[in-house]
């Protein structure tokens, strides 16, 4: 199975979800093997604006026709702003997931907790030993 | 080490996804997806690699009063050409598989779930005792493909010399493919009309080339595991393993139909009588759920803060676009007013008859 497309500026999770860094937020999404895995996603559950997250924790699901996904946030922060077109087209998490996929920003609280998460290539290896 | 079926390098060629099931790596879906493929199987057709599942042959002189000892369904009356499904019990009632019969001129064909085939086989074998019968397990010489959805017998037709349009649901007609014999049978669990091939396992690849070459101007895809189960589970049919299992008795299931109390004998007669009699207490219902909630197995059914069952098969229905589910609850519950335990919450179900969505066989 293709282990999907890793872009480099991004930042990635153990948990298969992708960062970008913008500003003082972060927008948050699943990586294109997390929704290769998946499969077709029907249903997508995200947070309100202004709910608080510690980094870890679920902070949204995906149901796919096989199975239901727990998304963690990969820093702590508040919620910012959700991708409500989800709502309707939740399609764009499989054909899309590091464009209109994605699912929320957070805001940042601790900068240096962006330091724990992967980079492209450290990502890209912990693919290939998971495969 | 897992078993390959002969279209297995096909399937990965294609780039299917693959799973284990029943020991097998087999295709879950194709790169289109479980929707699309779920979707095409409703209005044209899918094609379905079934080369996993078991198959049983039964002949010798008493093959029809060693088959209504072993099974629940009548088998006495069964003609030749006609397909039945059956239970099989063990003596204290527990289904140990559901299956289908082939009655031949001459000889029985089961064809069993593949994840129970050698279950099934030791078990017959065991109950064998004085009765003159030979059982042959086939479930490595013959292959089985599916071909299911509103456009199958237009694509199966120009392959078959004869008969195909009168053939009914549930019965078997004897053909041959590249001069090669063949049996194809009306049969199928997708709840659309379609056909089940059998045909020597080693030429199963030609023939599943040779159909998609002749289905393909008709929308005919390859269709995976996971689209199978959406489509049976739409259908409210009972998969082995969820609705019935040692623990879970036909009656629970609600597949009386197939248990015949009229028979002077079989295994798990006396229990089910017993059971019967006594009241059966579970049965299998089926839930719509309400919004973005999809049922999974295991899930807990709530009424009145109480647990009252749990989801045996859920999924997300691509027809109706919701959650439905199928769950053994205790039975005769008078508050209809039951919810669903989502991750520790509560989410409305509405009971439903089966099946979900309007089947489709010819009859």
């Amino acid at each position: 199975m293709s282990l999907g497309k890793v872009p480099t500026h991004l930042l990635y999770t153990k948990t298969h979800e992708w960062v970008r860094v913008d500003g003082d937020k972060v927008v948050i999404g699943i990586t294109d093997y997390a929704q290769s895995k998946l499969g077709d996603v029907v249903f997508v559950e995200l947070p309100s604006t202004g709910d608080d997250f510690d980094a870890g924790l679920s902070l949204a699901t995906i149901e796919s026709v096989k199975g239901v996904s727990d998304i963690y946030a990969p820093i702590s922060g508040s919620v910012w702003e959700v991708n409500e077109e989800l709502e309707d087209i939740p399609e764009y998490i499989n054909e899309d997931p590091y464009g209109q996929g994605w699912l929320l920003s957070l805001s940042i609280e601790d900068q240096t907790e962006l330091d724990d998460l992967l980079t492209a290539e450290e990502y890209q290896a912990l693919l290939e030993d998971e495969e | 080490m897992l078993k390959h079926t002969p279209l297995y390098n096909w399937h990965v060629a294609e780039g299917a996804n693959i799973t284990e099931f029943a020991g097998y790596e087999m295709p879950l879906h194709y790169k289109s997806g479980i929707l699309e493929e779920h979707r095409t199987v409703r209005t044209k057709a899918g094609l379905f690699d079934l080369c996993h599942m078991g198959q049983i042959r039964v002949r010798g002189r008493q093959a029809v009063e060693y088959l209504d000892y072993v099974l629940t369904q009548k088998i006495a009356d069964m003609q030749p050409g006609q397909v039945r499904y059956s239970l099989l019990t063990t003596f204290d009632g527990g289904t140990i598989d559901d299956l289908m019969v082939y009655k031949k001129k001459s000889e029985f064909v089961l064809v069993v779930n593949a994840a129970n085939k050698e279950k099934d086989y030791a078990w017959l074998r065991d109950q064998k005792g004085l009765y003159d019968v030979e059982l042959t397990d086939l479930s490595d010489t013959y292959g089985i493909i599916g071909l299911q959805g509103p456009a199958a017998e237009r694509i199966l037709a120009p392959l078959v010399e004869d008969g195909l349009g009168n053939l009914r649901y549930l019965r078997f007609l004897e053909t041959e493919f590249f001069e090669v014999a063949a049996v194809v049978s009306r049969t199928g669990y997708t709840g659309e009309d379609g056909f089940e091939i059998y045909f020597p396992l080693q030429a199963v690849p030609a023939l599943w080339n040779q159909l998609l070459r002749e289905g393909k101007s008709l929308g005919l895809v390859p269709v995976g595991l996971g689209a199978r189960d959406t489509l049976r589970l739409e259908m409210g049919y009972s998969l082995y393993g969820h609705e019935l299992s040692r623990q879970i008795n036909p009656l629970d299931a609600g597949l009386d139909f197939a248990v015949k109390f009229e028979k002077d004998y079989f295994i798990g007669k006396e229990a089910l009588e017993e059971i019967k009699s006594s009241g059966v207490k579970r049965e299998i219902a089926a839930f719509v759920a309400e919004g973005k909630v999809i049922p999974r197995t295991g899930y807990k059914i709530i009424c009145q803060d109480k647990a009252v069952g749990f989801v045996t098969s859920g999924t997300f229905s691509p027809t109706l676009e919701r959650g439905i589910a199928l769950a053994l609850i205790e039975k005769g519950l008078e508050n209809e007013n039951v919810h669903l335990e989502v991750r520790g919450q509560l989410k409305p179900l509405t009971r439903v008859k089966t099946p979900f969505v309007p089947g489709r066989v010819k009859k």
